[in-house]
């Protein structure tokens, strides 16, 4: 009788371990999965600049989006506009990735390059950004990027290389100067 | 080469400064390791604040201003004593993403001007990458004009904890997208 009491306490913990196993294994894929759609969705919201497919651009944004960047920030219809304004301004967009997307489940971080050359004075550019996102219901709802906006108008100077495809905050052929340190 | 273009070195590299203003050189590896992680949420914790102690000989770091290594980032350090531009760095506001060996931290910046005492207050968002327990990849996205435009009182200071953004949220100033 104490054997079998035994056996059935000892069963009723093995229960519960499996049952916290897999309920730690089923959350543990879901964050995976969570990760992948939100890189699929940043991924494609950003490759749409390259293709110009302003429907795409508008379908990934929630609402209540608030896109900042160095020089201000947009709504969602400000955003929206300014998309379809940019690609008459630019050409030749290219969005190059890092080989890294960080996320703990809410907040998501990667990397990219964005290079696009002035219709006009047809000067390239590729700047190198980061991004901080969160996403609701699906649909980018916060888009932060940052990246250093000297960069831009020394490459269209000639000061600095483009180095194309290359994911970082400045070209990596430049070597850190001490005396540029503040 | 490149015009003049100011950048900052990463607030952990700051004991590594003071090390070498005192004629110390960096050792390799001058303490033993409390716990040997590759997980950013564990690490952050233990060595996020002293990880010049346990420089990675592999270590990468990319900067507005350009690139440094290990070997490099000697003769940075060196140099910039000689002719120090700012003091009183001081990092607020952190909000880390930990995952895995990767992790993301963004931060409110502080540093005051030695030549006019003004001080700038910008904002950064930096990834790292553990390997062996040690950081090996540092790599810090900011905007130095920000700094700038507060010294010419066209950008206003963050609020003290303010969510960190790329610019104050009460910047009035506006600038278009990528020109």
């Amino acid at each position: 009788m104490t054997f079998l009491l035994w056996l059935v306490e000892r069963s009723r913990w093995c229960i519960t371990g499996v049952v916290l196993a897999v309920l730690a294994s089923t959350q543990a894929s879901a964050v995976a999965d969570d990760k992948a759609a939100a890189e699929t969705l940043i991924k494609d919201f950003l490759l749409s600049w390259q293709s110009g497919d302003d429907e795409a651009f508008a379908r990934s944004l929630h609402p209540d989006v608030l896109f900042a960047y160095p020089g201000g920030r947009f709504d969602y219809d400000e955003l929206v506009a300014m998309f379809s304004a940019y690609q008459q301004e630019k050409q030749d967009i290219k969005i190059y990735f890092a080989d890294y997307f960080i996320s703990d489940g809410k907040t998501h971080v990667t990397a990219y390059q964005f290079a696009a050359t002035d219709r006009e004075s047809q000067q390239r550019f590729a700047v190198g950004t980061g991004v901080v996102c969160e996403i609701k219901d699906g649909k980018i709802v916060l888009f932060k990027e940052y990246w250093d906006s000297q960069l831009a108008p020394m490459q269209k100077a000639g000061e600095l290389p483009l180095e194309e495809g290359e994911v970082h905050p400045w070209p990596s052929s430049v070597w850190l100067r001490p005396d540029t340190i503040d | 080469m490149p015009a003049m273009k100011t950048t900052r070195l990463p607030r952990f590299l700051i004991g590594a400064l003071m090390a070498a203003m005192g004629g110390i050189s960096l050792p390799a590896e001058p303490k033993p390791m409390e716990v040997i992680t590759n997980d950013s949420a564990e690490w952050i914790p233990l060595y996020g604040e002293t990880w010049w102690d346990y420089y990675h000989h592999d270590w990468q770091g990319y900067f507005p201003g350009g690139r440094d290594d290990r070997y490099h980032n000697q003769w940075v350090m060196q140099q910039w004593f000689k002719n120090t531009i700012t003091k009183d760095w001081t990092i607020t506001n952190k909000t880390h993403v930990f995952d895995g060996e990767w992790f993301a931290v963004e931060w409110h910046y502080q540093a005051t001007y030695l030549s006019d005492n003004f001080t700038e207050w910008e904002t950064t968002l930096a990834i790292g990458r553990i390997e062996e327990g040690k950081l090996i990849l540092w790599i810090e996205y900011f905007d130095d004009v920000v700094g700038k435009l507060q010294k010419l009182k066209l950008m206003p200071f963050p609020d003290k904890g303010e969510t960190v953004f790329p610019w104050p949220i009460k910047a009035k100033i506006s600038l278009p997208y990528r020109p």
